[in-house]
């Protein structure tokens, strides 16, 4: 594939994937636009059912559902990937850009041997055969921290933990040298320990080899200290872009406000009430050109049930979707006629004591 | 950690819960697994202890030793004076009212094909109270933030995770329990419904003068809610003190390296360099001694051949440690 070294590593703009259900469409992921360049790593931060997991495999070009409706455009140094054909994909996926996934026992094929499965892309794409081959697998293994990288190769994944199988998937995700590498929810199904080991491998190789990486994921303790920027998804759409720092410091969208609130905190004192985001997230289907996240925001004014607000900036590579940002006079104001009336725009009660359990 | 002991038992008259020796092996074709060895551990009337570790350490098992489903292989398992594990199932029948249990999914802990009201109605069901059913029932969907005129006559697929969790807690409440057990009871949940059940957890404890075994491998989630928190390691106890005293000062390198592998949700976190390596040693074979030292920093041979029991390191904090005083402080 010919590229432009120029031009950034991945420009995704506008992007629509939508699934035409029985229900009525699903609109999982509904005009997302985003950049990542060389050695950078962008954070994509969602509960279930925010579109986080379609966007990166929207990136990737990895939708296939007969029902999809695809649309927007995806730049990958300079060429657009939207439409192309699976055997020109082929030569992207693995030598160009890779994707981790949640789960290593599903994503690994449990009847082959770990070194089939590494084998596959450095023959395809690199044509390496013989002993330069099998040097090349026990150099990868090593390098994601597997030991005794030899007797590894010819293990089941069923004879690996949990963390060597993501390690080996992670191995097989940089075999060939991707400029980008999507990591959807790597360390999910793992345990805290092995989750730190995981994320600083990740770190450690993202920066060994400069790639651009995309880190998607439902924990905004996981993004804190490894992302450069920020997008924070509800239903379908980025609500909030920022830098890392400025999103924690200053969120302006009350759904990223009100997660942050609600997290406990290794340093709450014990029995610390907490910020409460009322209801759940939304049904996909039919939300209309509205806030989605209206029903549940303290926020929430008649405007906020009747249009919906754009991603436009609010300060140094700060963007927001909201009409009453919190933090902001408008923001305040808000709430508190929310309060005083006893509820918000959309009906939900607002009262002032925000850790209380609200009816749903 | 690898400890053993009692030395963390308390003597006082309001012990709702006392847990001593408890062990739980399962024999498999490939040997028996140790899940839960020699751990003891109390409850006083109205606290709540928090048992943490990472998975496959033994705590829901612990924890369904406990409840006797199954019944643990040894030890003794005191509840309001009585010794649990010796009571026929008719007698145990009879205490089960008072110690309760919620679980991790919420959604299939639910008959799908039964009414929410019939569901949280079945304990009072069972025990003849069938007239007084439709005014508790009532009551507790209430106090767990539901409608009951509006959800009683839905059913469970109706519900969202978060819903089906307080239909779960009320259920538990309708036979007025002294003890509930919550073994990960918002690990399934999205993060905004957490602080929700969380909340609700906190204040149906005060409602009810409730005591709670609070399980969770989220540390910070199970700071919140204790007042006292245990720490597992591969079936057994390495840690138990007040929530505060042992998240400031840990006396046992495992505690210090599960607490600093949490990511804080907070850029300028500095992350501590103790990363612990390898995985969980097999439960089929342990390590001789302390079942921590083959990934244990600080691991020393006294620590292959003696196995570390319970010992107080602070007032109220006990660690099973042979170098305790020489962890470094987070």
């Amino acid at each position: 594939m010919v590229v432009d070294e120029q031009a950034p590593l991945l420009v995704a703009t506008d992007v629509r994937t939508w699934f035409d259900t029985p229900r009525g469409m699903v609109k999982a992921v509904d005009g997302v636009t985003l950049t990542v360049q060389e050695g950078r790593t962008i954070g994509i931060v969602g509960e279930s059912g925010s579109g986080k997991t379609v966007l990166g495999r929207s990136l990737m070009n990895l939708v296939f559902s007969r029902n999809a409706i695809q649309s927007g455009s995806v730049v990958y140094r300079g060429v657009e990937l939207r439409g192309k054909p699976l055997r020109e994909m082929v030569h992207v996926w693995g030598m160009e850009m890779s994707m981790v996934f949640q789960d290593p026992m599903t994503s690994l094929n449990p009847t082959l041997r770990i070194g089939e499965q590494l084998r596959e892309s450095l023959w395809y794409h690199l044509g390496l055969r013989g002993q330069e081959l099998r040097t090349t697998m026990t150099t990868l293994l090593r390098s994601v921290g597997i030991p005794e990288p030899e007797r590894r190769l010819k293990a089941y994944p069923h004879e690996l933990s949990g963390g060597m199988r993501q390690r080996v998937t992670i191995a097989i995700a940089l075999a060939c040298g991707p400029k980008l590498l999507v990591a959807d929810e790597p360390t999910t199904a793992l345990d805290v320990t092995v989750q730190r080991q995981i994320l600083d491998l990740l770190k450690d190789q993202q920066h060994e080899r400069h790639m651009g990486m995309i880190l998607v994921t439902h924990d905004l303790g996981v993004v804190a200290g490894r992302t450069d920027e920020i997008l924070v998804m509800y239903a379908g759409r980025v609500v909030e872009r920022a830098p890392t720092r400025t999103l924690f410091r200053s969120a302006r969208h009350p759904y990223t406000e009100a997660l942050l609130l609600s997290i406990p905190r290794l340093t709450n004192r014990p029995h610390t009430r907490l910020r409460v985001v009322a209801g759940r997230p939304p049904d996909l289907v039919g939300i209309g050109d509205v806030c989605a996240f209206a029903p549940r925001c303290r926020n929430a004014q008649p405007r906020c049930i009747e249009e919906r607000p754009a991603l436009q900036p609010g300060g140094l590579d700060h963007e927001f979707a909201c009409f009453f940002p919190a933090g902001t006079a408008e923001g305040t104001a808000a709430v508190e006629r929310n309060i005083a009336a006893g509820r918000n725009a959309a009906g939900m009660p607002v009262l002032p004591d925000d850790t209380a359990v609200v009816t749903s | 950690m690898a400890g053993s002991g009692i030395a963390h038992l308390r003597e006082r008259d309001d012990i709702v819960l006392s847990v001593r020796h408890l062990v739980v092996e399962f024999p498999t074709g490939r040997g028996t697994v140790h899940a839960v060895s020699d751990v003891s551990f109390d409850l006083a009337a109205g606290e709540t202890l928090g048992l943490v570790g990472e998975s496959g350490c033994g705590k829901s098992t612990a924890a369904r030793a406990v409840m006797q489903v199954p019944r643990p292989t040894a030890g003794k398992v005191i509840f309001e004076g009585r010794d649990l594990t010796e009571l026929d199932s008719k007698e145990l029948r009879r205490t089960r009212p008072r110690l309760q249990m919620i679980y991790q999914d919420p959604i299939s802990s639910l008959n799908p094909r039964r009414k929410v009201r019939d569901i949280v109605a079945e304990g009072l069901t069972i025990w003849g109270r069938r007239d007084e059913a439709g005014d508790v029932v009532a009551g507790v969907l209430r106090d767990v933030g539901l409608d009951p005129d509006t959800i009683g006559d839905r059913r469970p697929h109706q519900f969202s995770g978060g819903q089906c969790q307080r239909i779960c807690i009320a259920r538990s409440l309708a036979l007025d329990p002294a003890v509930l057990i919550c073994d990960e009871p918002v690990s399934a949940l999205d993060v905004s419904v957490q602080a929700q059940i969380l909340n609700l957890l906190e204040e149906t404890k005060e409602r009810y003068g409730l005591t709670l075994l609070f399980i969770a491998h989220d540390l910070a989630v199970v700071k919140n809610v204790s007042d006292r928190v245990a720490v597992m390691y591969l079936g057994k106890l390495c840690e138990i003190g007040p929530s505060e005293q042992l998240y400031e000062r840990p006396a046992h390198p495992y505690t210090k390296a599960l607490l600093e592998a949490v990511p804080e949700p907070d850029p300028d976190a500095v992350l501590g360099d103790n990363v612990l390596a390898g995985d969980l040693p097999s439960p089929i074979d342990p390590p001789s001694g302390c079942r921590f030292r083959t990934r244990c920093p600080m691991a020393a041979a006294v620590c292959q051949v003696e196995e570390p029991t319970m010992r107080e390191v602070a007032p109220d904090h006990f660690a099973a440690c042979h170098f305790a005083e020489a962890v470094p402080p987070t």
